[in-house]
């Protein structure tokens, strides 16, 4: 079976900036996977790359065993998808049309969508608990209602792999764990999936591998209890991390940043 | 689990309503003016119990002018819709890209040189599309982003009012009468209504059937390309069909204001954001709103003519503010 996510040798500039370099990874159906760095070392970057959204990267990234060079945008939606950082609203697009646009690349060109599409569609909602909100304007939602909608649309496009840049951001505790738990089942159902984090608790308990980018061109790939130790995140985040042990869950991962001396 | 596919049955609904009022329109324009032809003659055209000179008034005269202001209103506002979606700006318009400056200049410039009605505007249709081709230019240098289009368009604007007014200044005073006709809109010399219709015509409905994908592009370029468009060409191919709509707006009846920008807005408020039912209903509504405010700019204080910007504007913005006071209390 095709590898669902392959890079070889992918590298990621800003202008003259090496951010990430010759990133090499193999990913496997159900993978579960974070992308932790602190800010500006490209993760954004790394996740638009993977994509196809960064031209240049098209030739280094094979998914589900081709290129994205060899793949049509219509190919590349069917097989990949990005919940991005911000979303745009520029008209009173509905919640339920906004979430249905996530099918715009599973139909003929001047298809209409069709009552299994509405279905689909409103059963991701009610997974992101926006059941009920349908006919509002995306607009009007607030950024967390606004930031699972975004992932609403993101299954509805129902791609074999899902990128999520910071799916996590906006969210309250409840709505990240009912995230976290959806990403785990998707991961279960053979959907290859990384996202990208600030909470390295969260990583360490939700997420199977991890992938640090160091923002110099370097970057460290493996299960989570192997490369997320304290002596590689404080290296990561330039703080000191101290591992704490949660008797109530009998769960020793708990890693916490502890404010610099 | 209810489920509802609403938008075909409201696209149906509202463009069956709109269908209707510009048939209304078009009959409201044939049956008023000057002189004794009237609603009787209108219907008699249909039953053949009419006089020649009446017959040659509603059919050479009237619909003529009609037909060119239903074209020229429903290519407007669909440029309008389409410019709206390029840039994700609700302040766009089809003059946004300079075809109104660039038509006014070079048909001043062609009346400058003494040239005949159908050279100036041949010169018009060539300054529309050439200020289009300048700013698409000038705009394509970088990433083609919306923010850089809408300025590049905005500062070539300006330079062709710029050189407008200075061509203004130094023309005989015979040929301001036909530089305001350039600048404000009229129908009055409006000659061939076959182009404009024709092209709005074509281009509503390749605009209706790529609605879903107008719908996914509104969402950003980055969006609309994650979930399967081919962004850059359709970004073009939107680009050109609303440059070719407005170049063939602004030659057949100079610059008529206001009904490209807020026509599309209008059918928002009331129909929502679905492009495969704002694209038919704004064309339609365009087209209509158009021929109605033509009329009123011919017979309102007939015989003297008003511009019908004018017209569209004080018909328009009330209108317009009543819909958007309505959305708000009910968003609200």
């Amino acid at each position: 079976m095709a590898i669902p996510l392959e890079t070889r040798d992918l590298s990621v500039r800003v202008a003259d900036r090496v951010l990430v370099s010759a990133l090499t990874l193999a990913l496997p159906p159900g993978a579960l996977v974070a992308l932790l760095g602190p800010n500006g070392v490209g993760k954004t970057l790394t996740l638009h790359s993977l994509c196809g959204l960064r031209p240049s990267a098209r030739g280094c990234v094979s998914v589900g065993g081709k290129a994205l060079l060899d793949l049509s945008p219509r190919e590349t939606a069917q097989r990949i998808g990005l919940l991005l950082q911000d979303h745009e609203d520029p008209f009173p697009t509905s919640v339920l049309e906004t979430a249905l646009m996530g099918r715009h690349a599973r139909l003929g060109l001047w298809q209409w969508e069709t009552a299994e599409d509405e279905v689909a569609a409103r059963a991701a909602l009610a997974a992101m608990d926006l059941a009920g909100m349908e006919q509002r304007a995306a607009a009007t939602l607030s950024g967390g209602e606004r930031r699972r909608l975004g992932l609403a649309t993101l299954l509805v496009q129902d791609p074999d792999v899902l990128l999520l840049d910071e799916p996590l951001n906006h969210l309250d505790p409840r709505h990240q764990f009912a995230v976290l738990g959806e990403l785990r089942r998707l991961a279960a159902n053979g959907k290859t999936i990384i996202a990208s984090l600030h909470d390295p608790v969260l990583a360490a308990r939700h997420f199977d591998h991890a992938v640090l980018l160091y923002g110099d061109g370097r970057w460290h790939q493996g299960p989570v209890g192997e490369v997320m130790t304290h002596a590689t995140l404080a290296g990561l985040y330039a703080v000191p991390f101290e591992r704490y042990r949660c008797e109530a869950r009998d769960d020793d991962r708990v890693l916490l940043a502890t404010p610099p001396p | 689990m209810t489920v509802s596919i609403r938008p075909r049955v409201r696209a149906a609904g509202l463009c069956g309503a709109l269908l209707a009022l510009a048939a209304g329109s078009l009959g409201i324009a044939l049956a008023s003016g000057s002189g004794e032809v009237g609603i009787s003659d209108l219907f008699g055209l249909f039953s053949g119990d009419i006089g020649d000179a009446e017959r040659l008034i509603l059919l050479e005269l009237r619909l003529p002018r009609a037909l060119a202001a239903f074209g020229t209103g429903a290519a407007l506002a669909l440029a309008g819709a389409l410019m709206q979606v390029l840039l994700r700006n609700p302040l766009a318009d089809p003059y946004i890209l300079g075809s109104s400056g660039g038509a006014a200049a070079f048909a001043l410039g062609a009346m400058l040189l003494g040239a005949g009605t159908a050279a100036v505007s041949a010169g018009a249709f060539a300054g529309a599309l050439f200020s289009t081709v300048l700013v698409f230019v000038l705009a394509s240098g970088g990433q083609w982003a919306a923010g850089r289009l809408l300025l590049t368009g905005v500062v070539v604007a300006a330079g062709w009012s710029a050189l407008v007014s200075v061509m203004l200044a130094i023309s005989a005073e015979r040929n301001l009468r036909g530089a305001l006709y350039w600048l404000m809109g009229d129908f009055a010399f409006a000659e061939q209504a076959g182009p404009v219709l024709a092209a709005a015509a074509v281009g509503v409905i390749a605009s209706f059937l790529l609605g879903r994908s107008l719908n996914v592009l509104a969402t950003g370029d980055q969006q609309a390309a994650l979930l399967g468009l081919p962004v850059r060409a359709m970004r073009i191919g939107i680009y050109c069909l609303s440059a070719l709509l407005t170049a063939l707006a602004v030659t057949t009846a100079g610059t008529v204001g206001f009904v490209g920008l807020v026509v599309p807005h209008l059918v928002r408020l009331v129909a929502g954001a679905d492009h495969r039912v704002v694209v038919p209903a704004a064309t339609l509504a365009g087209g209509s709103l158009l021929v109605l405010a033509d009329t009123l700019s011919r017979t309102l204080l007939a015989p003297r003519q008003l511009p019908v910007g004018a017209i569209t504007a004080l018909v328009g913005v009330p209108l317009f503010l009543v819909l958007l006071g309505r959305g708000r209390r009910e968003a609200g």
